[in-house]
């Protein structure tokens, strides 16, 4: 588990409303009561500004923690 | 603890509770300008993929009683302390197969974000497969409908397809050639279980 870019963070903290210092490797969406539905929306579409290009669905499907949008920032 | 209907008259009303909502049938008298306001609401109805319906009250009315409560159920969510309407759910029941298939609007939109669907849907799910003893529940969200995909997963349902394709982009604004996949998710009996006793554990 490497830690986690300060572009990841940052994503997820907007996305979230919480500060990039609370973001770690544990965020994710069955953990982090801060990751709600409008939240997961918003990170997505950050995403896919961030990436240039719409999500695939199978990209989509893969969010669930930090680690999985480090995934697709790398 | 939520109590479930241990069984089930095929007709009659749906009434099930929640920590923070009461679901029941929606009924004629449920039907008023709010809820026609739901259905007219792009921002609302683009989530189902569903056209915005301008309906006028009685044609509303005339939908949601074809709702039957046996294979097919309109429930409306009411917040427990206030009595707003909420949203609905929609259940279809394919009793050959012991499948269902859930949707749902949340239609007072400063409800979104707020766990609505996954509270309301859990104690559906118990009524699914406990009451009716459905052997398995899917949903069929559009791939570009966040939301649910997110209560999808997080409830843990497996995305078990993606439909390439599979759907025109209603009321998308981006012209009638625009699709749409489908993803269809899926959760068995024993998974709905075995969820909840490690919930529970």
């Amino acid at each position: 588990m490497s830690p986690l870019s300060d572009t990841v963070k940052s994503l997820i903290a907007d996305a979230l409303s919480v500060p990039a210092a609370d973001v770690t490797s544990a965020t994710g969406l069955a953990t982090t009561p801060a990751w709600d539905s409008l939240a997961h929306m918003r990170l997505v579409l950050a995403l896919e500004d961030r990436l240039g290009r719409q999500l695939t669905p199978n990209e989509i499907i893969s969010i669930a923690s930090a680690e999985d949008v480090a995934a697709l920032v790398r | 603890m939520i109590a479930i209907p241990t069984s089930w008259t095929p007709g009659a009303l749906l009434k099930l509770e929640t920590e923070r909502f009461v679901l029941r049938t929606m009924t004629r008298e449920d039907v008023d300008d709010s809820v026609v306001a739901w259905l007219a609401n792009p921002e609302v109805m683009v989530g189902l993929n569903l056209p915005r319906r301008r309906m006028t009250r009685a044609q509303a009315v005339r939908w949601a009683l074809s709702y039957d409560n046996a294979t097919k159920f309109m429930v409306l969510v009411c917040a427990k302390d206030s009595g707003e309407k909420i949203g609905f759910f929609t259940l279809t029941i394919e009793g050959a197969h012991r499948t269902a298939e859930t949707a749902v609007v949340v239609g007072a939109q400063h409800w979104w974000g707020k766990n609505v669907v996954a509270e309301c849907r859990a104690v559906l799910m118990d009524f699914l497969f406990d009451t009716l003893n459905m052997h398995k529940v899917i949903g069929r969200p559009h791939g570009r409908n966040m939301s649910s995909i997110f209560n999808y997963k997080k409830m843990g349902f497996t995305c078990e397809a993606v439909l390439r394709q599979q759907m025109r982009a209603i009321d998308s604004g981006e012209g009638e050639d625009k699709r749409l996949d489908q993803l269809i998710f899926g959760m068995l009996r024993t998974e709905w279980h075995a969820r909840k006793a490690g919930e529970a554990a």
